[in-house]
């Protein structure tokens, strides 16, 4: 008998344990599926509440603390503390960007697992936040050099961050020396030059607006350089052109805005003309201003290391005339000036020799050309008459 | 009325004619576009012929031609001269002059008779000499602008922009003087086929060159003997004449070639592509106005890289396979490659990788302004 019961028992214990298993299971998705507790998630607490966006407050509870560190998949070390007063003095927070904003990812506590395993392919994931409020130039990056080198794999190319800043975040238009400075924290060797140089030293020196900075020879969001575009060779004179061919600019500093009409008139100059205009993406071993005057270390030609300079001009010359010995060679080259008397008499004699005598000539043969048709066709009538 | 007709061109003028011809259109057609180069036509021309650089290779074989015509006709006209002893009835004479002014003024209405002209008229002299003139003037030229740099040796240097300004102001002069007045007199006025036939008839003779008519063709006035003696001399002179020219020909074409088949110069950029790109995480670069002049030598750079960089970077088994106690082991690098590029820090990762974020350990700065200017004196 004692067994009978005992069976029982097991049977009630197994069948009421079997009940309060489904019952909880039901009662437990019922709640799911019905009003959740607000602020509070599956995992955990949420950081919004409804269609409202995260506050910076509930971030900043974590995020203010001070010497906050986490590691990347590959172990390098990330630093998560916000200085959040510096944040609110930039751009964005000026504007009232809410964190979540950029931070898209995140949006539950505890935050989803970095998928990312290095750090430049978690800030290339985060810099595609900016595109959703900043569209053309997003677009105008995707056409540039940088954004090519980043698909053909370089993970180190410039992300928007790298250039602007995460979190101090800064406007950098009508800053030219800060542009510069920007693009010479990785383009250092380029940006040491370029502070020598006559432009370089002029605006981070004396702060002179005039002078080009980076972006205006190889634009800011597009950017574009010699390495990826033939293109860039040919038409890097027309870059120089923008302002040694406009008068006003050049009348305060006393220059030649010859220098693009004497080029073009020459036999480099015409070259480079025709290909960019016919075949732009073709190269020529014709030089452009660079070639002779030199890039970012540019300095004027009345400095002692300038390549124009008049003694080391024959040098230059002869990095692509290397048979050229004589220092009458470079001589041949004008200048940049147009002919006068007084640089060179013989080619100034010779042009006004021709601008004397073509229109003489040709005046003299056409007067006496119409002159005879004329008498020609009086007389042939005077024939039909008679 | 009879027809008849007189020789005026035998087959080697026609010839040279054709010849000239050809060469003249070329060289105004792959000369004239290159003068004006902004001009829409030229684009076209150049697009046609497929660039400037094929126009310039077709303007110098062009040119060549016409050097090689100009020796044929020397021959052609010595021979006529020297053997057969023809009056050169080409040469202006001072009735040329009278009677240009005397055509003028008949033109003009103030004279009733047109002036009587012998075989060549002054209308034919003036273009003759004309191309005679131009001939020499290209050819003078365009050996300064083919060779310029042979012409600098020997001449100032401003000859060659004044050969320039010659040679693209004769070139307008002479498509001008052609279209104006070779065009006028032997195509308008009445179609002079004679270059092409080699014939004139009589009512030709008559309208230009009724003198010729009157006075008949010249005597020959070289006997039979002494001809065959100058044939001999001609036939020597004109062989030296030709290997002269010929061999003066080629040392035109072949001087130098440095001015046309130059290497590409080479930018400063062109460097710039290195096996790793600039720079990966950002880094300050150093004040270099703070450091001055002296060029740090492994001396001095050695011991702070061992102090800096020893830990980790030493020996054979060095992190990265990198050993900066010796400075082979810098220059020779590690896994990724050489970790100095001497001249360019900045594209030096042993510069740039210690400061980047995810390098454990960062340098001290005035220890990184003694490597800038290490690896930019060309890590001595």
């Amino acid at each position: 008998m004692e067994q009978k019961w005992r069976k029982v028992l097991w049977l009630f214990g197994w069948v009421g344990l079997l009940l309060m298993l489904s019952g909880g299971l039901m009662w437990k998705s019922a709640s799911a599926h019905g009003q959740a507790e607000p602020g509070v998630g599956e995992k955990g607490p949420r950081l919004h509440q409804g269609d409202e966006k995260v506050p910076d407050a509930n971030c900043l509870v974590c995020h203010q603390e001070s010497g906050l560190r986490t590691a990347l998949p590959d172990g390098t070390p990330l630093d998560i503390t916000v200085g959040y007063p510096d944040y609110r003095a930039s751009a964005h927070g000026q504007k009232d960007v809410a964190c979540v904003d950029c931070h898209q990812d995140i949006q539950d506590y505890p935050h989803r697992p970095v998928t990312a395993t290095t750090w430049r392919a978690w800030l290339a994931g985060m810099n595609q936040s900016c595109r959703r409020c900043h569209e053309d130039e997003a677009e105008k990056y995707d056409q540039g050099d940088h954004a090519r080198a980043g698909r053909e794999g370089n993970p180190n190319v410039a992300l928007c961050t790298d250039c602007h800043g995460a979190h101090e975040m800064v406007d950098l238009k009508d800053h030219p020396q800060a542009v510069v400075q920007t693009c010479g924290r990785c383009h250092a060797d380029i940006y040491e030059k370029y502070r020598q140089s006559v432009h370089g030293a002029a605006l981070m020196e004396e702060g002179n607006p005039d002078v080009p900075t980076c972006v205006d020879c190889h634009q800011n969001h597009a950017n574009a350089g010699p390495i990826y575009r033939t293109t860039f060779h040919l038409m890097s004179p027309e870059v120089c052109a923008k302002c040694h061919a406009d008068k006003e600019l050049m009348a305060k500093y006393g220059l030649s805005t010859h220098v693009m009409d004497t080029y073009v008139g020459d036999f480099h100059g015409k070259t480079v003309l025709i290909f960019e205009k016919l075949y732009p993406d073709q190269q020529t071993n014709k030089p452009v201003c660079v070639d002779c005057h030199g890039v970012h270390d540019i300095l004027p030609p009345t400095d002692a290391n300038s390549p124009v300079m008049q003694a080391n001009l024959l040098r230059t010359c002869q990095r692509c005339h290397p048979n050229a010995r004589s220092l009458n060679f470079p001589k041949a080259w004008l200048g940049h000036y147009p002919p006068d008397w007084k640089r060179a008499p013989l080619a100034t004699f010779v042009h006004w020799f021709y601008a004397i005598v073509i229109p003489l000539t040709i005046g003299g043969m056409a007067f006496f050309v119409v002159a005879d048709a004329f008498r020609r066709l009086r007389r042939r009538k005077g024939e039909g008459e008679s | 009325m009879n027809e008849r007709v007189v020789l005026r061109f035998p087959l080697l003028r026609r010839l040279e004619h054709w010849v000239m011809v050809i060469a003249f259109v070329t060289l105004a057609c792959t000369g004239l576009p290159q003068k004006y180069p902004e001009a829409g036509i030229s684009l076209w021309f150049f697009r046609l012929i497929g660039g400037i650089e094929v126009s310039r290779q077709i303007h110098h074989v062009a040119a060549v031609v016409l050097i090689l015509v100009t020796l044929v006709h020397l021959g052609s006209v010595g021979y006529d001269l020297f053997v057969l002893g023809k009056r050169p009835s080409i040469w202006f004479s001072r009735r040329d002059l009278s009677n240009a002014l005397k055509a003028l003024l008949y033109n003009l209405g103030l004279r009733r008779e047109r002036p009587k002209q012998g075989w060549f008229t002054f209308e034919e002299k003036l273009e003759y000499w004309a191309l005679i003139w131009g001939t020499l003037v290209m050819i003078v030229t365009g050996f300064f602008l083919w060779n310029p740099i042979l012409a600098s040796s020997i001449f100032p240097g401003d000859w060659i922009p004044a050969a320039k300004i010659a040679h693209g102001s004769e070139a307008v002069l002479a498509v001008l003087a052609v279209l104006v007045w070779h065009t006028y007199h032997v195509h308008l006025k009445h179609f002079n086929k004679s270059i092409f036939t080699g014939r004139l008839t009589e009512e030709e003779l008559r309208e230009e060159h009724p003198l010729y008519l009157e006075r008949g063709p010249e005597p020959r006035r070289v006997p039979e003997m002494q001809r065959q003696k100058r044939r001999l001399w001609f036939g020597v002179g004109y062989a030296v004449l030709a290997v002269l020219w010929l061999a003066g020909t080629y040392w035109f074409v072949t001087a130098e070639a440095t001015a046309r088949a130059a290497p590409p110069p080479i930018p400063e950029l062109a460097h710039e592509v290195v096996y790793q790109t600039p720079v990966p995480t950002p880094v300050p670069t150093p004040a270099m106005a703070a450091a001055g002049g002296q060029t740090p030598t492994w001396q001095e750079v050695g011991p702070w890289l061992r102090a800096q960089c020893g830990y980790c970077h030493a020996g054979r088994h060095g992190f990265g396979g990198l050993d900066v106690t010796r400075r082979e082991g810098v220059l020779q690098g590690g896994v990724h490659g050489p970790s100095v590029i001497p001249g360019r820090p900045g594209a030096s990762p042993l510069w740039f990788w210690p400061q980047r974020e995810d390098h454990p350990l960062h340098p001290d700065q005035d220890g990184l302004v003694l490597l800038w200017q290490w690896i930019a004196h060309g890590a001595p």
